[in-house]
């Protein structure tokens, strides 16, 4: 009779997963001890030579920023512009990102199509497409049109080429699994090459974000009347290096945001795969 | 034709185009496999076996002559062939379970059934407890368990095999061996099944075809007797095996070693 998967598979991978655990969560406080202390003492540092060793009038210092940024709060102002901005670089972020996926996946499976265009994708890759935002403007208006399209753009380059050298990348083998069971063109792409594209296309995903946001920032800066990005120019051309600072940082803490929420998600959809081999991925913490 | 033939190969030929030059991979094979039947196809290396599976269930054509599947001409997939390649091929995206009820899935049987059917089949092959592991989490030896699980599961009548112990080592070989031939006798399916381990094809089969080196073509074909049931770990030590064995490798052994005069890609 047939033996027992224990005995046959002696190489199974069955640690122990408590004392994986206990060594991990130590080792992880550890590090976040360490990014912390590091995150201080260069504020530490900025706030003590800030007025010393240099102007804090060109290079402000950590205590004037907390204060600004305070009083943006308490006025409402942070508030309204934080929401005008990721208002357009969520709605961007989102048009883009539907329309990158599908486009990509689409024109990948279309063999021939893709085979036509592949010269052409590659060379509208590569223009720096921060280039285009003024034109965007004189395109779409100072309105808020034009930031939504400048993230729409970003985003979609980003997760159109990702998905779309996923696609590609698909193991025949596997495709060969389902094809020998008759399976429908339908049923092999939802079961068979979706999922085997999907780490590629949540990594397009998760780069596409502080692009988006950084898209919109720059619609602002370009030509409009509100947002995180006009608020920064606006201190900028007063000299008022503070309030550029305090923007920035407001920036940077919605962009880690966004990847914190990403991040968690993407472990979760691919917690079938080995974090190694994770396209684009495994840089975050 | 044999009238109980559930495939049988016809005069089938197949070349491959390289660098612009036509090379003939299979010449001019001719075989039947009878129902219930397990038939083993052993040659050297690149004689083109796995070219045969691969028109057999379809997913290639042959240049010439046909294939012949309960009296039709295997014309494209038939979706009634099962397949167990020599790579796991699992889906890595699916746990145990799930990739052992993809077949069922994709043949649209119901739910219920499909998991009763997983559930029987997987601890049939001794992967009790491993159900919501994925790919990664599975050593070689249960990978070729699922592998196997995932194709018996959709009950097809006629199973393919290519190698698909090749990677594992001898222990762990001969306990699927056995479980294979525990697995055909109870399901009386048609096997198929493809090595170039010349022990392995006399312990399993009730046939074996040796291929000549390359071009491949049908050497000889040969009949196995040996009782059933038959313990693979002892088999091979005993005289009668080595009747049928000793025979066989002198033809097989020809073939290795002009193909290795030839050219020194390895055996």
């Amino acid at each position: 009779m047939s033996s027992t998967a224990e005995t046959t598979d002696r190489d199974a991978p069955t640690p122990d997963e408590n004392v994986i655990k206990s060594v991990l969560s130590s080792d992880t406080a550890r590090l976040w001890w360490w990014r912390l202390a590091f995150g201080a003492a260069v504020l530490v540092f900025w706030e003590l030579t800030s007025g010393r060793l240099y102007s804090s009038f060109w290079f402000s210092k950590p205590s004037a920023i907390a204060q600004s940024l305070y009083e943006s709060f308490t006025s409402g102002q942070l508030i309204s512009d934080v929401a005008i901005t990721l208002r357009a670089a969520v709605l961007g972020y989102g048009f883009g990102a539907v329309l990158g996926v599908v486009l990509g996946f689409v024109i990948a499976e279309l063999r021939t199509v893709a085979k036509v265009l592949n010269p052409y994708i590659l060379a509208v890759y590569g223009i720096p497409r921060i280039a285009l935002a003024p034109l965007f403007i004189v395109w779409f208006g100072i309105g808020i049109t034009s930031k939504i399209m400048l993230a729409a753009l970003m985003t979609f380059f980003l997760t159109f080429f990702n998905t779309f050298t996923g696609v590609g990348q698909i193991d025949d083998d596997l495709v060969n699994v389902a094809r020998v069971l008759d399976a429908g063109r339908l049923t092999i792409l939802r079961k068979v090459v979706l999922p085997a594209a999907s780490p590629w296309i949540i990594a397009g995903l998760r780069i596409a974000i502080p692009y988006a946001i950084v898209a919109a920032i720059v619609g602002e800066f370009i030509a409009s009347t509100a947002g995180l990005g006009f608020r920064i120019m606006q201190s900028t051309q007063l000299f008022n290096t503070t309030g550029t600072l305090a923007g920035i940082l407001v920036i940077m803490v919605l962009v880690m945001i966004f990847n914190l929420i990403l991040d968690r998600l993407e472990s979760y959809l691919l917690r079938w795969q080995p974090s190694s081999e994770r396209p684009g991925g495994g840089t975050q913490s | 034709m044999n009238e109980q033939a559930v495939i049988a190969v016809e005069h089938v030929e197949r070349e491959f185009s390289s660098r612009g030059q036509q090379v003939l991979a299979v010449d001019d094979v001719s075989f039947d496999v009878e129902s219930g039947e397990f038939f083993t196809i052993v040659g050297p290396s690149g004689c083109g076996k796995s070219t045969l599976l691969n028109m057999m269930v379809g997913l290639l054509q042959p240049t010439s002559g046909r294939i012949l599947y309960k009296g039709d001409a295997v014309r494209g997939v038939t979706g009634e062939i099962g397949y167990v390649t020599q790579e796991d091929n699992l889906f890595p995206w699916r746990t145990l379970r799930k990739n052992v009820e993809f077949g069922m899935e994709v043949r649209g049987v119901a739910t219920d059934e499909r998991e009763e059917r997983a559930e029987a089949i997987i601890k049939r092959v001794g992967l009790d407890g491993f159900q919501d592991r994925f790919r990664h989490e599975l050593s070689g030896g249960m990978r070729a368990r699922v592998n196997i699980a995932r194709t018996l599961a959709w009950r097809p009548d006629v199973i393919l095999m290519d190698e698909p112990f090749g990677p594992l080592d001898v222990q762990t070989r001969l306990q699927l061996q056995t479980l294979l031939l525990d697995l055909w006798r109870e399901d009386r399916a048609t096997v198929i099944f493809i090595t170039h381990d010349l022990n392995e094809a006399v312990t399993l089969s009730d046939r074996v075809l040796v291929m000549t080196r390359h071009p491949g073509t049908v050497k000889m074909v040969y009949d196995v007797d040996l009782e059933r049931p038959r313990d693979v770990f002892s088999i091979p030590t005993t005289d009668t095996f080595r009747e049928v064995f000793d025979p066989l490798w002198d033809e097989l052994q020809t073939e290795m070693r002009e193909d290795a005069e030839e050219d020194s890609i390895g055996l």
